[in-house]
């Protein structure tokens, strides 16, 4: 009672004197002032050095997401209210010449006095002053100064990974942009001799404070340490408008996972596959897509890769879900129109994703629980070289479904898994060894009646190096398989038919910058695979007959060449070449294909920036589908002396604009694809077991054509995006006979002409966030019956020229509220929570329209819809 | 495979199937071919029809045609028009000889199929029932558990000197026995040939083989009601077909067994091996098949409980007495043709 009674005391006496000191200390001056983009640890210190104002208060509570607000003629304490919004933490003026800023669960005499003590005595101190490293370089002397501009190059690349920093900002001391790093992370400037100094700054990255006594040519490398008390919030870096303006690189899209968390999704949590849809040209036709569509390409055309390693099947619970854990992807890049010389194997798109390991300094984590799915994620350092970062994510639906009165979702299943482990070790300061492995699996079973189970599984190698003279290696050796298995139970015919593949990938990079503004890599690429036998075994007591067949594999060689360079300090432009030589398992020839590409970018001001490339893509690897959706037990094929691989070119031109004060980013981008050896199943098809799949193909060619539009706005309370995108595929049967449609263009399954996503995000408070997103996208391509016929007492029904009709459109709104306290402190055990309802309008889109007969034999539609209702989510997430 | 309707919802629980409006461009009529020419004693069939609208059942014969069976030698066998689009002939195949469909079509275009050799036949022997419940999709997709009577045919050869390509075609025929409704009135029985259409693609293909082969198969499912109760017949064929026309049959499978899964193979457009002298597309088939046959007839003494037939029977009539109790023409599809081989 005593305890209680002081602690009222202290609050009275608190209060009392935050009431007459609002009335003319501190807290009561009125100031204006903006930010943008800045965590409010800077912003203390900016007030306290631009305004005079004095805080006290623990570095280690202060919230770190960043912030932009403006105020004219405001009240501090009102500021700083606003600031503090949705945090445990208190503004109190203190004395007549101060302002506490308290964790309200600490509201103590006490704590005040040993908060202020350590401020008096340097315990602490704004981390802003230690986060910043100086570094001071000398290039001749003053004696010697010449007359003329001085080059200067200096590279930039992470202390621990030796990556290049792409993107990272050369600022003079009022923060205006000198420079940003290129593709190798190098600067490459000229300046008068004289001494300057300079910032250079990167996301996540210790800033560097660089003193430059520049009075002969300077080219020199810089490490920058990961911010330390920043891993446990380690984001892809995002394609912020001005790396987007500046990139060179066509088509390419860097996905950040602290702006895909705004978009909501089923399960409640990032989910890196079907936020892509997002992304003006990407669609997928319906929700079990699996995989995605870029630029009208089919889904099998998409290189994903998972640090060097390939992924055939991304997807969980048949596409519902992406197979891959947000909380290990430390980079996410997409490429949809210019794609560098070094990926190849696919014609539209690359996909590629890392799960590197950045430096930290304890160990850390992050975890959550959704409606079904379980996950963890720990990170941490082993030793001084060694590095490790762990992640399993697992679901629970089986659980669920026991415990739902209906007997045939208890004899149900849909579980899946998938875990990821790498470890980094440090050789020296110029060598790693990033050592990653991946694997996936899933289970889906309906009422003890059918199924599927798929796994996916990749192991990788990687060895870093950065030599002298700017000189870069990376030695990348992947093994991977894809195993499938499609069963049904409890029948007299039940069955169990199993396929896939295994492959062995080698990649060596050699990178070398040249000149001061151009970048060269040369490489080779060596990928195999081979086919697992495709089996048919009885399932039960089946009478079924065991049936085996092996289909051949093929090996790939690419030796490549890309080059980067800038010129008249508007124009940019990259330019490769990679031959393809494919040898089939067969012994037959080789099939040599001679990929150029090249991208060319131009900015004639700083707002403003015209993009366009070439590329010629060549792929050997066929997804083949004869069912409605594509499915894990889709048989993959591989090119050979009748299915050539297939060639695709593109051509872009892109527009992309930012408003004068940078709130608003426009992009308009037009493509062409023109395809050949594209190989479209005969009608009615047989697939399974058939080593003579080359059969059962027409050869095709086809084209694709669009034109994408985005609008978007990253600044405000209210941010988001609009992207429209008309988007047209065809395909064309080659020669006449069998020809599909009478060897008339048709539509290709996968063509959807409209699609429209807004993103809506009013960031109300800066922990809570109001997400909207909508998407409409036009009805995908469908055969369907346009009259009948009888056949023996049989009404048949006559289907449509193939891809003739369409189903209905697609049109979904989203809604989730983020209440996001990770950022709300810098250590500890953070969480955040997000309630959402997928479909939120109810509408029974389609999945699939099929024609059924009802029991009086005529022909009647059915619509099915995967989702046909409001679906509610929520999830807890958490890191420590 | 077993499918989707609630595929994926027991995962979310929240999928749906339900029926819609899908309104699709009319196709232009095409003409239609369903003909079948076997070495089996009895009427040779071969119907001529234009294609309908998608919802429609309406059969739409064509009339005034020349048809034709055609060996290789060019000996032609006419097929005369019996009824409207019906072609008929008593002469049958010969085994060893191959045959081809030709006709003159009444807009002058002749259209003619592939020759085709007559196949070895595989024997019924016998046809067996069950009653049992089962489940059907009414009108507007929904399931429904009902009565049914199952029919099951055992099948049987010795051995099978060449492989075989084996389709059930079972036809159906009830009876309704009106009742006396005067003095003056003379009751008489009325019958309903083929009155639901098929819902099964029964199809086996038999590897050749010394030893016997034997298997049983479900060939129809019906609703228990008035019409098996009094008297109903099942005369049910197995043909044998040459491969390339039994692909056919098994692609129309497939178009039957849509069920909007996601195994559902993907729809296409029906070609048979019928085509016309100027290119213009030709629908349906002509087959030249092996061909065994039985026939099994019941009544309510097959069933455990005993059903009333549509006019009841003397001292337990239904009331009020349907006026088809008095006149059975008026019955949709009813004829006074008696099968010959009615009990």
């Amino acid at each position: 009672m005593k305890f209680q009674i002081q602690h009222c005391l202290i609050l009275i006496v608190f209060s009392f004197c935050t009431t007459e000191i609002l009335a003319q200390k501190q807290t009561d001056k009125r100031i204006s002032c903006s930010f943008e983009n800045k965590t409010l640890t800077k912003i203390l210190y900016e007030l306290s050095e631009d305004e005079g104002l004095r805080f006290y208060f623990d570095p280690n509570e202060m919230p770190s997401f960043p912030i932009t607000a403006e105020f004219e003629d405001e009240q501090v304490y009102v500021i700083m209210q606003e600031f503090l919004n949705g945090t445990q933490l208190k503004v109190i003026p203190y004395k007549n010449d101060a302002i506490l800023i308290l964790n309200q669960n600490k509201i103590n005499a006490e704590a005040v006095k040993l908060l202020v003590g350590k401020w008096e005595d340097g315990t602490y101190d704004y981390p802003l002053k230690n986060e910043s490293k100086k570094v001071i370089k000398n290039f001749g002397s003053k004696n010697n100064a010449v007359n003329e501009k001085i080059e200067v190059a200096i590279k930039v690349y992470d202390e621990q990974s030796m990556e290049p920093l792409i993107g990272a900002l050369l600022t003079n001391q009022d923060r205006t942009i000198i420079e940003t790093s290129n593709l190798n992370g190098a600067f490459d400037f000229s300046l008068p001799a004289g001494e300057y100094e300079f910032i250079i700054s990167y996301t996540g990255y210790q800033e560097i404070q660089l003193t430059l006594k520049l009075y002969q040519q300077a080219s020199f490398d810089l490490p920058i340490a990961v911010q330390a008390f920043q891993f446990d919030e380690v984001e892809v870096i995002a394609n912020s408008l001005k790396q987007k303006l500046d990139n060179s690189k066509a088509g390419l899209e860097k996905l950040s996972m602290e702006e895909l968390k705004f978009i909501p999704q089923v399960t409640g949590d990032i989910d890196l596959l079907k936020s892509l849809e997002v992304i003006p040209g990407i669609t997928s036709t319906t929700e079990l897509s699996q995989g995605f569509n870029i630029r009208g390409g089919s889904t099998d055309q998409n290189l994903i890769l998972l640090n060097d390693g390939i992924i055939f099947n991304p997807s969980h619970v048949l596409g519902f879900i992406s197979a891959f854990n947000p909380d290990i992807v430390s980079e996410a890049n997409l490429y949809k129109g210019y794609v560098d010389a070094s990926f190849g194997g696919r014609v539209s798109g690359v996909l590629d994703i890392k799960t590197d390991i950045k430096e930290v300094e304890k160990w850390s984590g992050k975890g959550g629980i959704g409606i079904s799915i379980l996950k963890l994620y720990v990170a941490g350092k082993l030793n001084e070289k060694l590095n490790v970062k762990l992640a399993a994510r697992g679901s629970f639906n089986d659980y669920l479904l026991k415990s739902i009165a209906n007997v045939e979702l208890q004899n149900s299943s849909a579980d899946f898994y998938d875990v990821n482990a790498n470890a980094q070790y440090k050789i020296g300061e110029k060598h790693s060894v990033f050592f990653n492995n991946y694997y996936s699996k899933d289970y889906f079973e309906y009422n003890n009646d059918f199924g599927f189970e798929w796994s996916n599984f990749h192991s990788g190698l990687q060895m870093k190096s950065n030599w002298k003279n700017d000189f870069y290696s990376k030695l990348s050796l992947n093994v991977g398989n894809y195993k499938s298995e499609n069963f049904t139970l409890n029948k007299p015919d039940a069955f169990r038919f199993i396929n896939g593949f295994e492959y062995f990938k080698g990649l060596l990079t050699l990178d070398k910058k040249i000149d001061t503004d151009g970048f060269a890599r040369i490489g080779i690429e060596y990928l195999t695979i081979r086919n697992q036998e495709d089996v048919l075994k009885p399932e039960n007591s089946s009478t079924l007959v065991e049936q085996k067949i092996q289909r051949l594999g093929a090996t790939n060689v690419a030796p490549f060449l890309s080059l980067s360079k800038s010129f008249l300090n508007s124009f940019n432009f990259e330019t490769g070449i990679r031959f393809s030589i494919l040898y089939p398992e067969s012994g037959l020839s080789k099939e040599i294909n001679f990929e150029p590409r090249i991208s060319i970018s131009y900015k004639p001001g700083e707002a403003w920036a015209i993009k366009s490339s070439y590329n010629r893509m060549s792929q050997f690897i066929y997804q083949f589908s004869n069912t409605n959706s594509a499915l894990p037990s889709d048989i993959w094929s591989l090119s050979n002396e009748d299915v050539l691989p297939n060639l695709m070119d593109q051509y872009s031109l892109g527009l992309v604009h930012l408003t004068g004060k940078k709130t608003f980013e426009y992009s308009l981008d037009l493509f062409y694809k023109d395809f050949e050896n594209l190989y479209e199943l005969k009608d009615f098809a047989q697939i399974v077991l058939n080593d003579r799949l080359q059969d059962e193909l027409i050869d095709s060619e086809g084209e694709s054509y669009g034109v994408e539009f985005l609008v978007k706005k990253q600044k405000g309370k209210w941010q988001g995006s609009l992207a429209y995108t008309y988007s047209r595929s065809f395909r064309k049967s080659v020669g006449l006979e069998n020809a599909i449609n009478q060897g008339e263009s048709f539509p290709a399954s996968f063509d959807i002409p409209h699609q429209l996503n807004v993103l809506a995000i009013y960031k109300w408070l800066p922990v809570v966030s109001f997400n909207f997103a909508y998407i409409y996208r036009s009805g995908a391509p469908t055969t369907a019956p346009n009259a009948s016929f009888i056949q023996d007492g049989f009404l048949v029904p006559l289907y449509s020229n193939r891809n003739e009709e369409r189903i209905p459109y697609y049109a979904r709104l989203d809604f989730a509220i983020n209440l996001d306290l990770r950022k709300s402190k810098k250590n500890g055990f953070r969480n955040s929570f997000n309630l959402g309802f997928y479909n939120l309008l109810g509408r029974k889109n389609p999945t699939n329209v099929f024609f059924r007969r009802s029991s009086l034999g005529n022909i009647v539609p059915f619509q099915f819809s995967v989702v046909g209702a409001v679906i509610p989510n929520f999830s807890w997430n958490f890191v420590f | 495979m077993k499918v989707l309707t609630i595929l994926i919802c027991f995962l979310f629980f929240f999928s749906c199937v339900e029926r819609i409006e899908f309104p699709v461009e009319d196709q232009e009529e095409l003409i239609v071919v369903d003909g079948i020419f076997s070495a089996y004693e009895g009427e040779q069939i071969i119907k001529l029809s234009k294609s309908i609208q998608v919802n429609s059942q309406v059969n739409v014969p064509l009339a005034n045609a020349s048809v034709f069976v055609e060996d290789e030698q060019g000996n032609k066998m006419s097929f005369p028009e019996t009824e409207s689009g019906v072609y008929k002939s008593q002469e049958r195949a010969e085994v060893g000889k191959n045959y081809r469909l030709y006709a003159e079509l009444p807009d002058g275009r002749s259209i003619t199929s592939n020759f085709q050799s007559v196949p070895d036949s595989f024997s019924i022997k016998e046809i067996n029932t069950i009653d049992t419940l089962t489940t059907f999709i009414n009108e507007s997709g929904s399931n429904q558990r009902l009565r049914a009577l199952e029919f099951f045919a055992r099948a049987k050869n010795e051995s099978v000197e060449n492989d075989l390509y084996l389709r059930y075609k079972a036809e159906t025929v009830y009876q309704v026995l009106e009742t006396q409704c005067g003095p003056f009135h003379n009751p008489k029985a009325c019958y309903f040939y083929n009155d639901e259409r098929p819902f099964d693609i029964n199809l086996f293909e038999i590897d050749n083989s010394a030893a016997p082969i034997e298997f049983e198969t479900l060939v129809l499912r019906r609703k228990i009601d008035y019409r098996l109760t009094e008297i109903f017949a099942i005369d049910l064929s197995l043909l044998s077909y040459n491969k390339e026309e039994f692909d056919y049959w098994k692609r129309l499978k497939q178009l039957f067994d849509q069920q909007g899964n996601i195994n559902d193979v993907n729809p296409a457009r029906l070609i048979g091996n019928v085509v016309a002298n100027d290119g213009s597309e030709i629908l349906g088939q002509f087959a030249v098949v092996g061909k065994s046959r039985k026939i099994r007839i019941i009544g309510n003494a097959d069933f455990a409980t005993s059903r009333l037939p549509f006019c009841g029977f003397a001292g337990n009539r239904p009331f009020p007495l349907p006026e088809e109790c008095c006149d059975c023409l008026f019955l949709e599809g009813a004829t006074l043709l008696k099968p010959d081989y009615w009990p």
